[in-house]
């Protein structure tokens, strides 16, 4: 069932009168036309149903519901300003090279460091560098939330680099949103790497505003030879409001797109990435970690598209819930018919710390080639009573021995990070946010 | 050392144990044999804390302490190991940092302080060049791909970095071949002391012309119905365990 008008009209009549660009401030036209394209596109799909197989487990009637009014800017008075420079300070990568800071979608230069005029910054001081990119291979026409997204977008983070450039460092990209308000934010990130060119990108998310709403979509062009890191870290545990976000990746020839997602917080997490195997060679890797509690949902989204021969895909997406929460996992591999040579695995396990926690599973094999190697498996569990047990046998206390066998589980992912220092950040976090779940499971 | 009186016990309602009675001086060998079935086995987890057992009566003592009460890694702390029969694999977790943890989780309920990293490692090198283990097995996760052999060898290099006072080897023998068995009882003659007590569940004789013990136990039907010095394990070897009815 389509979403009732009357609520359709709510949102956007909402969202335009609190936005600029909707109420009298200057943009150069072809943004304005992408942004009214995009809301027709919004208006003509309305909001998923559960009816819609994309959306089976994930019911976002409550995102119609919200109050839609854009996040304000962070409060000018000195104090509010210190104060929020110690939380953006806390989520700071000491050795990044550059960090880009946005609070309720709103860019501070203040807070920012190591922008590159041109290369590094935010999307409202690099129009002209994004136009010719902007939703260049995205597919707002049949996807409501990247619609919504590219008409209503505040801001976002762009990373644009030509033939050969190499940013050795990590660019981190800080999203807070905060606040007592049930505010929305949206935001538009672009990575957008030329012929061999490389970058490590690593976007942070942490959100202290339960009825909050973000909606990001993180568009990555990559061009022949590229390659980037790209790491999403959902930071905050599970005050974290609603989040719909999507990744949506297009690889040229040779290029390798490398993501990670740690997933340890939101109170309702939609993850959406879509990978276009574009060109000969291409290769992609996905991995996930979600930690999960109390009555969290999250469902991660993936699509792997083998558009072309040669290419490789792998992802391994791993989960750990406890309490009541909700996890979904369905990785959909593609293989068109011209994609021969099609190298491909994925997989996707997870741990239930407690009989109330939900998992739905679904690893999916479209494939249309005959010469391709495909393979997928899913796994759900509990701890190995034998494992526990012999660690208690040899001394080690029960609460420990869980703690060890759950980080060995995570473990994995948190390998795959090749920025050292970043890896030691996630281990912390992980560990941290895993003793949490244990504590609710017992 | 040990001292157990009466112990009966059951699984799932069936009765295992049926009043068992085994005392093991400090520093002495016991070896225990039997048919299969005769509960071996299931003396060893108990001891150890394996709650799939209920113990419906008799005691078990460590020194003055009774054991039966205690959870498992209240008895390791105590001194009290057991070598798997089938060694269970740990995915994700290396063999040094799995041991160390074990070390260090003793000591701390011992009241002592936490080993020293360097000489830990110095100390686990030596015991896997006497169990002659490639050094990858430091960083190896636990028994993970390792053959049947190299999981029991594994088991005597928990058994002398944790250094108990009481070990007990559950068929430690099962599926070695001679040089490995060899190599075991190496591991365990290298433990020999005042200062740690053995009991070793075997079905065979084999094992201990490596590791000769002070007394031999014959179990059958959940019971010691015999014991001796070692030419017992000589005579079952040749007569078999007929005979032996409680």
């Amino acid at each position: 069932m389509a979403t009732p008008a009357w609520k359709l009209k709510m949102a956007t009549t909402g969202l335009q009168h609190s936005h600029p660009a909707f109420t009298g401030k200057s943009e150069p036209k072809w943004l304005a036309e992408k942004r009214r394209a995009a809301l027709a596109s919004f208006e003509t799909l309305g909001f998923p149903s559960r009816r819609v197989e994309q959306w089976r487990y994930s019911n976002p009637k409550h995102i119609a519901a919200l109050d839609w009014a854009l996040g304000v800017e962070p409060d000018p008075e000195q104090g509010a300003q210190t104060a929020l420079s110690n939380r953006i300070d806390a989520l700071r990568i000491a050795h990044a090279t550059a960090e880009l800071v946005f609070v309720n979608g709103h860019f501070s230069h203040a807070l920012s460091r190591g922008l590159v005029s041109g290369t590094i910054g935010p999307l409202s001081e690099n129009k002209d560098k994004a136009k010719s990119q902007l939703a260049r291979f995205t597919h707002e026409s049949d996807e409501a939330f990247s619609a919504l997204n590219l008409a209503f977008h505040q801001d976002g983070a762009w990373v644009v680099l030509g033939k050969n450039q190499v940013i050795e460092g990590l660019i981190h990209v800080i999203h807070l949103v905060e606040g007592s308000t049930s505010a929305c934010t949206l935001l538009r990130n672009g990575i957008v790497l030329g012929e061999h060119a490389s970058a490590r990108v690593v976007e942070s998310y942490s959100c202290n505003a339960a009825d909050s709403f973000s909606n990001t979509v993180t568009e990555v062009q990559l061009g022949a030879g590229a390659e980037l890191e790209h790491t999403i870290w959902q930071r905050n545990s599970a005050n974290g409001g609603t989040k719909i976000g999507r990744v949506h990746v297009h690889q040229a020839r040779d290029s390798a797109y490398d993501g990670h997602s740690f997933w340890l917080g939101g109170t309702w997490v939609r993850n959406d990435i879509h990978v276009e195997l574009a060109e000969p060679g291409a290769a992609c890797s996905l991995n996930g970690l979600y930690l999960l509690d109390a009555e969290q949902h999250l469902d991660n989204h993936t699509l792997i598209d083998h558009q072309a021969p040669h290419c490789l895909s792998r992802e391994l997406y791993k989960g750990v819930l406890s309490g009541k929460s909700t996890g979904v996992y369905n990785g959909m591999v593609k293989v068109q018919r011209i994609a021969q040579k099609t190298d491909s695995e994925q997989a996707n396990h997870n741990l239930l710390l407690s009989d109330t926690a939900d998992i739905n599973t679904k690893p999916e094999l479209e494939i249309y080639a005959d010469d391709v190697k495909c393979a997928h498996g899913t796994t759900v569990g509990q701890l190995d009573a034998l494992a526990l047990q012999y660690m208690r046998m040899r001394g080690i206390p029960k609460a420990e021995a869980i703690a060890i066998l759950t980080g060995a589980f995570a473990q994995e992912l948190l390998g795959e990070v090749e920025d050292e220092s970043l890896r030691d950040l996630l281990e912390q976090a992980v560990t941290a946010r895993l003793a949490e779940l244990r504590t609710s499971a017992s | 050392m040990l001292s157990i009186e009466n112990l009966h016990a059951n699984i799932n309602g069936t009765p295992i144990l049926q009043g068992l009675n085994l005392k093991v001086g400090p520093g002495e060998v016991h070896a225990i044999m039997g048919p299969n079935g005769a509960g071996k086995s299931t003396l060893a987890k108990i001891l150890a804390g394996d709650d799939s057992y209920e113990v419906t009566a008799g005691s078990a003592q460590m020194g003055e302490e009774e054991i039966l009460e205690l959870d498992p890694e209240e008895r390791a702390a105590k001194g009290l190991f057991l070598g798997f029969q089938y060694p269970v694999e740990l995915p994700g977790v290396s063999n040094s940092y799995f041991l160390r943890t074990a070390l260090n989780a003793q000591r701390k309920s011992r009241g002592e302080d936490e080993v020293d990293a360097y000489d830990f490692l110095k100390a686990l090198k030596g015991n896997m060049k006497l169990l002659e283990m490639d050094p990858s097995f430091k960083s190896r996760f636990v028994n993970v791909g390792f053959s049947g052999g190299e999981k029991k060898r594994n088991e005597i290099l928990q058994l002398l970095t944790l250094k108990p006072r009481l070990a007990i080897l559950d068929e430690t023998d099962s599926g070695l071949d001679i040089d490995a068995l060899r190599v075991v009882a190496k591991g365990v003659n290298s433990l020999r002391s005042s200062e740690t007590s053995f009991v070793i569940v075997t079905h065979y004789q084999r094992l201990l012309d490596y590791i000769v013990p002070d007394f031999v136990h014959v179990l059958v039907d959940g019971k010691i119905v015999r014991s001796g010095d070692k030419s017992l394990a000589h005579e079952l070897e040749a007569n078999g365990y007929a005979g032996m009815e409680a």
